[in-house]
């Protein structure tokens, strides 16, 4: 139940962190629908990264709003044909559809658990790999000079 | 034997993870280290096609789980192929960039990245290692931090996390139908009577890798990504990226895991053909080499789509022998368009003209590149082409048969122009005294245009080697599980 | 089952939010909604696979990998284009 109702606030938080116009809010918005589900995860028995994640983003998205000065003022509803609005809204909603209509014939808890995975020594090396990437990746988009008789900037 | 292929996977994350302390040590290292692990790259392929071909092997000891069978074999083949001559390539190319060293790191996780979506039989694994080798391709697109180029990347980074996640969701979904993420065991334990299940599952597959492979509704990122990246990238991307992302991985799950049916081959088929005109009407108009290139890139994978899509054996062995070639014919051209932008510092093909001349390794490198992707006889494309064809009259699909052949006149016209406006005419203005590119990357070219021409005229032995394999493992369909399980 | 629920829902509000807005810090939290609705079904399907959840924290660290590139990105290309406006940057035809 309890469960339910964080769920529920998280939905709202997420709407809420679309559609608002100062783009703050939309970070802290954010911010309250990744904490909610935070806890819906402790709640559920799993413990996982997911708090560190959080925390990180949050931070990152706020020293982006520091470095960019972005307030959302000259938001962004202009000039954005109906039919991309239209086309966008029938996916979404053929999208949660089907999802539902799957979901509801999904077989019960641990009706077909097969075989119990080891965790996957390959699976580690790969999420490595990924993170190192990212990092690596993130330092070479940051680099300030891309090319050696580039002006810079 | 066993030992060769965690080996594949282990060794670039290996370089990788040595490359940014090696560069401390020297400047020189970081290359050697390319070097010598791409070459061991291509000895280990090359070894596994010596020993024996099309063996099947597996490794269960800590959860690991790769299968080799003639479709990952073929794969390895093409992404390691182009890897090393790329990475010859890059030595000279890259040297007007800074921070190298993470130039090849990011390089290396791409190639681990795409060695294991091609080696794995997990689909868990499968996305771990498809996010690795996308997640390094986003910032190899932005290396160069000019504004086109991170406009580019932050585009095709967009497409490609929805993309990855639609795929992690239907990873989700299959897991929570069958509760394995074994690619074997997937089919056996799909509930019989779960057809919306399946039918969902294989819509947000096809839209999620057809991103990552830019068929042609979902292409709109390739172009961009493609003509901004540094050329090494751009031949990496459009020689096997796409396909070792997109293709490989959405052609394994429909037919050796989910099977395939009349529907999903029609639809197939339909983007193929969709791919095959759109791409090369889009690219008639394009002066700009790299783009044109690049819309000929969503062109040619329609073909390979279409053939595969066919769901008989000429179609699939047209299919599959079209996507080896284009990673050959086609990673090259982007070498050459390198090579061009290099020396004489221009993509627009208006400002270019009689570098037949000037440099004439890259003329007559690209000039057989040209007749490939055209499929002027002899050349490799021609055979891969016409299989194809060939293959869509067999099957009855005389519309296709017939689209496909405009298709490629089209393209033929296409670089015709290329030809006539870069390498022939007068020598323009400006490039009196233009060279030929350094040799690391004449080298490459050479190569790679010599492969163009051998695998056109050894013909049987590239059909009979290469490709039957991995036609076979295709067309084993669902037998695949019994074929790695074994019983049943 | 409610968790389904919203997880999909989750997944739409991302998959609209990446779709209609411009904004790319509006784009970037977009993608980042989606990811969490991805690391929600695969907490909630835990029970499906016998409680083995290790799943759920590969998704989040590679959630996380994604969003450390856009971020980086984002701010290199506000510093060349001086906007977030991703209908702004057209540099590239076509």
């Amino acid at each position: 139940m309890v469960v339910n109702i964080l769920l529920v606030i998280a939905v709202l938080a997420a709407l809420a962190a679309v559609e608002s116009r100062k783009i703050f809010n939309s970070v802290v918005a954010f911010g309250i629908m990744g904490l909610l589900l935070c806890v819906t995860f402790l709640l559920l028995g799993s413990f996982d990264l997911a708090l560190i994640q959080l925390a990180i983003e949050v931070a990152l998205l706020l020293s982006l709003l520091k470095f960019t000065q972005a307030t959302g003022e000259k938001e962004i509803q202009k000039g954005w044909a109906l039919l991309n609005y239209l086309a966008a809204v029938i996916l979404v909603v053929v999208f949660t559809w089907f999802s539902f209509d799957l979901f509801r014939n999904l077989p019960g808890a641990g009706a077909n658990v097969q075989r119990f995975l080891a965790l996957n020594l390959f699976n580690l090396l790969g999420v490595a790999g990924v993170v190192f990437g990212a990092v690596v990746g993130a330092a070479a988009v940051l680099r300030p000079k891309g090319k050696d008789k580039e002006a810079g900037g | 034997m066993n030992i060769l292929l965690p080996l594949f996977i282990i060794v670039p994350l290996a370089a990788a993870f040595i490359m940014i302390p090696a560069a401390r040590l020297s400047r020189k290292l970081p290359e050697i280290i390319s070097f010598l692990a791409t070459l061991y790259l291509l000895g280990a392929t090359i070894a596994l096609y010596w020993s024996r071909p099309s063996n099947l092997m597996l490794q269960y000891k800590f959860g690991v789980n790769l299968v080799l069978d003639g479709l990952s074999q073929l794969l390895l083949l093409a992404v390691t192929v182009v890897a090393f001559f790329v990475t010859i390539y890059s030595f000279s190319y890259m040297q007007k960039y800074t921070g190298r060293e993470k130039y090849y790191t990011l390089y290396f996780l791409m190639l681990a990245g795409m060695a294991g979506v091609i080696l794995t039989g997990d689909l868990f694994s499968l996305f771990v290692f498809l996010e690795m080798a996308a997640i390094s391709t986003y910032a190899l697109v932005a290396f160069g931090t000019q504004a086109e180029e991170l406009e580019a990347s932050i585009r095709y980074l967009i497409i490609g996390s929805v993309a990855s996640l639609m795929i992690l969701f239907g990873i989700g979904l299959v897991y929570a139908l069958t509760g394995t993420s074994n690619l074997a065991e997937i089919s056996r334990h799909l509930p019989a009577n779960a057809n919306f299940a399946k039918g969902f599952i294989t819509a947000l597959f096809l839209a999620g890798f057809g991103m990552k492979a830019a068929l042609v509704p979902f292409h709109s990122w390739l172009p961009d990504a493609h003509t901004a990246a540094p050329a090494p990238i751009s031949a990496t991307l459009s020689g096997v990226l796409i396909k070792a992302l997109g293709i490989y991985a959405i052609v394994r799950i429909i037919y050796n895991v989910l099977g395939i049916s009349p529907q999903i081959s029609l639809i197939l088929m339909v983007l193929g053909i969709v791919s095959i005109l759109a791409g090369v009407l889009l690219a008639l108009w394009q002066w700009d080499f790299k783009r044109l290139l690049a819309y000929h890139s969503i062109s040619q994978i329609g073909y390979v789509v279409l053939g595969v899509g066919l769901a008989t054996p000429l179609g699939i062995m047209g299919g599959l022998f079209h996507l080896l070639n284009h990673a050959i014919f086609k990673s090259l051209l982007f070498l050459n368009a390198g090579a061009i932008e290099h020396q004489a510092g221009t993509r627009d093909l208006k400002q270019m003209g009689g570098l037949s001349r000037k440099m004439p390794v890259t003329a007559a490198t690209s000039l057989i590149a040209s007749m490939s992707i055209a499929g002027v006889p002899p050349f490799n494309g021609f055979w891969s082409k016409l299989f194809i064809i060939l293959a869509c009259i067999q099957a009855g699909k005389l519309w296709f048969a017939l689209a496909a052949i405009i298709g490629s006149i089209l393209t033929l016209s296409s670089f015709l122009k290329v030809q006539k406006y870069a390498f022939f005419e007068k020598v323009k203005q400006g490039f009196e005294d233009l060279r030929d590119a350094p040799w690391p990357m004449c080298a490459a070219m050479i190569v790679l245009a010599l492969l163009c021409l051998l695998v056109g005229l050894l013909l049987p032995y590239a059909v009979g080697i290469v490709i039957n394999p991995a036609v076979v493992a295709l067309m084993n369909g669902l037998g695949y599980s019994r074929m790695i399980l074994g019983g049943q | 089952m409610m968790t389904f629920f919203v997880a999909a829902l989750l997944l739409s509000i991302g998959l609209y939010c990446v779709a209609v807005k411009r904004d790319l810090i509006k784009i970037a939290i977009g993608i980042i909604i989606m990811e969490y609705a991805i690391t929600l079904f695969f907490v909630a399907s835990a029970p499906w696979r016998g409680g083995e959840d290790y799943l759920a924290q590969v998704a989040a660290l590679t959630g996380l990998a994604t969003t450390i590139v856009i971020v980086a990105l984002v701010r290199r290309l506000y510093g060349r284009y001086g906007t977030l406006d991703i209908s702004q940057m057209r540099r590239l035809k076509g």
